[in-house]
């Protein structure tokens, strides 16, 4: 009797641990890191690859494709263009002739993909098919007569309207907007340094804003400066929005919200990044990495880093799910980091 | 039948590699560490908190020092200690603001439940007792253009921030040599003290040497390490002894790092110096 029921109780007891050895685990707690709507967890092994084979040095931005494929602009040379699928799993690379690769824009023309690189080495920017062939190069603005040589032009980013304009930020060099045609013709040229509203210190990001159906406008960041410039798109300055403590790279623009990575915040400490996030008023409603936004008499409060996820986020990119994909510089050669909205 | 069934069951066990033998209700209940696991995603305990947000009036002070600290974020909290020992999550809270009327070390540290304790910050903050009025100061060469103000910020008592760009409280160099030429009241003397940033990010180094002459007499000097690897901005204040007298004038002679040391991005050139106060005492 006892023998059996030894054996009965050790059989169904092996039972309950062949069949639910799952069920044996505690798990560890996720992090959450953001404010209000806009909260995330963090996938830090989301882009990470075998660097033997596929190394980054900086990665700079980030884009999405209409196949939904994320791709990540560094500028290592054996693979400037890294893509993969939403997962982080590998799919293809290419470029190795974009050893200064920054600004990474993608634009549909035709039902087509196009990207625009901007090369901080070669000076130029290039246009490319989604596979890497090269259509067509702008070369510095000579014709422009504010620059010398091709040395003092350093374009950071383009930004694309949807008749083809291109507009490019020189955030790196001069400081100066240039737009041209979609035949690369050179139809106006405002801003530069300084300290004016309508100058900037430093044009690092550019993109295009149609929230608002009545005007279609430019929205450039001036990182040093902590503020986020709106622009008419004949190059008339509208707003200046302040970030104070936050050096902004560049906008993006997803739904009615801005994200913009945050390179460094408060006394631009190493490593004291996080990403900004603007609602459709342009108000700083979530910062992830960032301490709580606050804002007394309309001002926003000064900005500064709350945990360490980031050290120097360059781009973020935003999928179809709300989901973030961030690009970090001079962060240890890491990959990029997901974080996935809760 | 029992039997058999008993049997297919300890076949499908063993097949599994399942260990036959009875589980405790305990263990079902609390499962051994080596049982955790992770998602895919970050979890507690792995990321660590950034420092505090500190404020101080002044770290030089009178009659009285208020430091302000904050995390920016909820359910933290900051703890802080005043004899140079590490916080910990139990020592004093720091509410939102601290008052002291002595000489001190104070360490500020931050603490979450979901994140790693923050780096420690820590403000040495000193108690001016026979601080020696000065009349004014002179400096060869001139500070930077973007970096200057009046000489006079250097003995107004009022400290900058780490924030140095803004505010016109320092005076930034980048010299090999800095001298400084002091009037004071006739006083009895014994230590000069310079109040200096060191911010490796922004190419801000401590010096390497402070000479301090009287009547072109060296007096005393004060030697530096150089750093051997990258400080985060901190502000520091190096104290020269003087053989102690009565003294109207000295010379301060500054001598910054030959050059920014090897293992610094800026490496062989020149760094800069930044200073905010001078005080006698």
């Amino acid at each position: 009797m006892l023998r059996r029921n030894f054996l009965k109780n050790t059989a169904l007891s092996s039972l309950v641990v062949g069949l639910s050895p799952l069920a044996m685990y505690a798990h560890y707690k996720d992090i959450i890191i953001g404010h209000g709507t806009h909260r995330y967890k963090v996938d830090l092994n989301w882009g990470a690859l075998n660097s033997s084979f596929y190394p980054v040095n900086d990665c700079h931005e980030m884009v999405q494709d209409a196949k939904g494929r994320i791709l990540l602009l560094t500028n290592h040379t054996k693979n400037n263009v890294i893509i993969y699928d939403k997962s982080g799993r590998l799919l293809e690379v290419w470029g190795t002739e974009f050893p200064g690769a920054h600004g990474l824009t993608l634009k549909d023309e035709g039902g087509e993909d196009f990207l625009y690189i901007c090369d901080n080495q070669r000076h130029e920017v290039i246009k490319t098919t989604i596979d890497g062939r090269i259509i067509m190069v702008l070369p510095y603005p000579k014709e422009s007569g504010k620059y010398e040589s091709a040395d003092q032009y350093v374009p950071t980013e383009t930004a694309i309207a949807d008749n083809g304009d291109i507009y490019v930020a020189d955030g790196y060099g001069l400081q100066y907007i240039m737009h041209y045609n979609a035949q690369g013709e050179l139809l106006n040229i405002f801003g530069g340094k300084g300290e004016g509203d309508q100058f900037f210190d430093n044009a690092h990001g550019i993109c295009i804003d149609d929230r608002d159906p009545s005007a279609t406008t430019l929205l450039i960041t001036a990182r040093a400066q902590n503020k986020l410039k709106r622009f008419s798109l004949q190059g008339e300055h509208l707003t200046t929005y302040d970030l104070p403590g936050s050096y902004i790279c560049r906008p993006v623009i997803h739904r009615d919200h801005v994200y913009l990575a945050t390179i460094w915040s408060g006394n631009k400490d190493q490593g004291s990044g996080y990403i900004s996030i603007l609602d459709k008023d342009n108000k700083l409603i979530s910062a992830p990495g960032g301490i709580q936004p606050i804002y007394e008499n309309g001002l926003l409060q000064p900005m500064s880093q709350a945990v360490k996820v980031f050290h120097h986020p360059h781009d973020v990119c935003i999928d179809e799910d709300d989901n973030l994909y961030v690009a970090q510089w001079n962060s240890g050669k890491t990959y990029p980091i997901k974080l996935e909205r809760v | 039948m029992r039997c058999c069934l008993q049997l297919f069951v300890m076949l499908i066990c063993a097949s599994w590699g399942c260990k036959v033998a009875p589980i405790a209700d305990a263990d079902l209940k609390s499962p051994p560490s080596e049982y955790r696991r992770m998602s895919a995603y970050a979890p507690q305990g792995l990321i660590q908190l950034s420092t505090p947000q500190v404020a101080v009036d002044s770290s030089f002070f009178v009659n009285q020092c208020t430091i302000a600290a904050s995390s920016g974020t909820a359910d933290t909290w900051i703890t802080y200690t005043i004899d140079g020992s590490i916080p910990t999550p139990q020592s004093t809270l720091l509410g939102p603001m601290l008052q002291l009327q002595s000489s001190a070390t104070v360490n500020i540290r931050a603490f979450h439940k979901d994140y790693r304790a923050s780096e420690i910050v820590s403000l040495k903050i000193r108690k001016l007792t026979d601080r020696a009025h000065i009349n004014r100061i002179s400096v060869d060469p001139a500070p930077a253009q973007q970096y200057s103000a009046s000489t006079s910020i250097l003995y107004d008592v009022l400290k900058g921030t780490s924030n140095y760009s803004q505010g016109g409280r320092w005076l930034g160099f980048q010299a090999d040599r800095i001298t400084m030429d002091i009037t004071c009241q006739g006083a009895h003397l014994s230590t000069l003290t310079l109040s200096i940033l060191e911010d490796h990010g922004s190419w801000i180094f401590a010096p390497q040497e402070i000479q301090v002459f009287a009547d072109e007499e060296p007096l005393a000097s004060q030697r530096l390490e150089t750093p051997v690897t990258a400080h985060s901005s901190n502000t520091q204040m190096i104290e020269v002894t003087l053989p102690p007298s009565n003294y109207d004038r000295l010379r301060v002679v500054v001598k910054a790092l030959d050059s920014i040391p090897p293992w610094h991005p800026g490496s062989g050139e020149m760094p800069w110096f930044f200073v905010d106060e001078v005080i006698l005492e």
